[in-house]
């Protein structure tokens, strides 16, 4: 699985598709931390939403590196389909590590926050981006591997889905009925509620609740992925 | 033992039946060629066969096997160097890295394309692209190898090194391929399947014949004609000499007499 995921990072990498996703998401972090004394949660919840933007872009770019044969030749040196899917996804992860690492350092390292990090903070913001890169990996999966990805409006969709996750709590309180569909929806809110409150964490039971039910819904989403990927491949 | 078993089975795709009521056996170290008309359902059955497909309708049972693919056209956007792309394709498929040299080295080899090793693929001859497209196949000593259209865009010498590596591999691998070429079939491939329209409508055995070519040579003294008796040669006129040999063993008859300073007159296929 390392040769995979070395061959899409070099692959990646000469392809140049990167430079857009990531030199607009260290545009969005310089210009997130232009004033000092920023509050540390926040921030680090606005750089977690930029997370979210970048790696869906970076997904669907790393889906599409490949025409047909040359997918069908991976299909066949990895052995099975499966492995071409999460060696994709862990060359993903590859790929935004030093995006996350700049998210989380360059605050620091330029002094930009008004309090002091303490450890739980920096496992909640870490945590937070780390979750956010997920859902950017499912959203851009579920809109580049699967038959909603051969739609012509893939990309369109994907940003909708992607508004739509993040402004779900108003549509709720504007209309309580969108909650019927809207629970479908990567749970943006339930992350980044915790992070809107000034820079004390609370450890309430919603903080464990709410970690439970990402965790399901990353674990339930991922595996559905697969389902949908191996029948769009067959 | 059956390596591949269809009953019944038709695939759809985008709502088009691609392949139709197909019922087929595969066994182990068969070397099958399946032929047909452009777009009749050659490259959907290798796709079947060896998985990119899965069958809308039917049933089919495939054994667990190392599979080596050769598309039709090699893709186009590859941006590594044939070097660059050779070793990481052969890791992908786990071979040792000491294992790969050697085996890269002896296939740049035969194919002659040691020259552009640092050639990136995008740039190079849709012939060099197709040598590659064999050479990552063979890389991982598959039990199975599909090839689809293997001789498109290669001229009459690779052509026929490609045949003669094939026949090597059939001693001890299964072999499917899609052709239009005469040549593989009746020297290659023993089972030939024709498709048309999605649908086989005929499945049969052939008896290969070896090709044979015939050299004519104008030999320096009459003498070193022992040192051909291996080969069918017949001394046609005073100092020249006709040899009827198979067409694989060509080349290297043809260094030989070269080499005891002889001079080709005429190099024929024997019809």
């Amino acid at each position: 699985m390392s040769s995979f995921v070395h061959y899409q990072i070099k692959s990646y990498i000469q392809s140049l598709k990167f430079i857009p996703p990531a030199s607009l998401f260290l545009l969005w972090i310089f210009i997130l931390y232009t004033y000092d004394n920023a509050p540390i949660l926040s921030s680090y919840g606005a750089s977690s939403i930029a997370i979210y933007l970048t790696i869906t872009w970076i997904s669907m770019t790393v889906f599409s590196l490949e025409e047909e044969q040359e997918k069908y030749i991976l299909f066949f040196q990895l052995g099975r389909k499966e492995k071409y899917l999460i060696g994709k996804w862990l060359s993903i992860i590859v790929i935004s590590l030093p995006l996350h690492a700049f998210a989380i350092f360059y605050p620091i390292m330029t002094d930009s926050f008004k309090g002091s990090l303490s450890l739980p903070l920096i496992l909640i913001s870490v945590s937070s981006h780390v979750i956010f890169s997920f859902f950017g990996i499912l959203i851009g999966t579920l809109f580049s591997a699967t038959k909603w990805g051969t739609k012509k409006y893939s990309w369109l969709s994907a940003v909708l889905v992607i508004v739509l996750s993040i402004s779900a709590k108003s549509l709720a309180e504007l209309a309580s009925i969108a909650n019927w569909f809207l629970w479908i929806f990567p749970p943006v809110f339930t992350v980044i509620k915790h992070m809107e409150e000034g820079d004390e964490i609370l450890f309430l039971e919603s903080l464990f609740t709410d970690s439970i039910f990402v965790l399901l819904y990353l674990i339930i989403s991922f595996a559905l992925l697969i389902i949908l990927f191996k029948r769009k491949e067959s | 033992m059956d390596i591949f078993k269809a009953r019944k089975v038709s695939k759809e795709i985008a709502g088009v039946k691609v392949l139709q009521d197909i019922s087929l056996c595969v066994s182990q170290g068969e070397t099958i060629a399946i032929k047909g008309t452009n777009g009749s359902g050659k490259s959907s059955l290798i796709k079947l066969i060896g998985g990119i497909y899965e069958p809308s309708y039917g049933n089919i049972e495939r054994a667990e096997m190392n599979i080596g693919y050769v598309p039709e056209h090699f893709p186009e956007n590859i941006r590594f160097s044939i070097n660059d792309y050779l070793h990481l394709i052969a890791k992908i498929s786990g071979k040792l890295e000491q294992k790969i040299n050697k085996k890269i080295e002896s296939y740049v080899d035969v194919f002659a394309i040691g020259e552009f090793l640092q050639t990136p693929l995008r740039k190079c001859s849709k012939g060099t692209k197709q040598k590659v497209g064999i050479i990552q196949a063979l890389l991982k000593e598959p039990d199975l190898i599909l090839l689809d259209e293997p001789l498109t865009g290669l001229d009459q010498t690779t052509q026929s090194k490609v045949i003669k590596l094939l026949q090597a591999f059939a001693n001890n691998t299964t072999i499917i391929l899609t052709t239009h070429e005469q040549v593989l079939i009746s020297e290659l491939a023993p089972r030939i399947i024709e498709v048309d329209k999605g649908k086989i409508i005929s499945d049969s055995f052939v008896e290969i014949k070896e090709k044979l070519n015939i050299i004519k040579a104008k030999v320096p003294q009459n003498s070193i004609l022992q040192e051909l008796t291996f080969i069918d040669q017949k001394l046609i006129e005073e100092n020249t000499v006709e040899v009827k040999v198979p067409f694989t063993e060509s080349d290297k008859v043809l260094k030989i007499l070269l080499e005891q300073g002889c001079s080709i007159i005429e190099l024929k296929e024997m019809r």
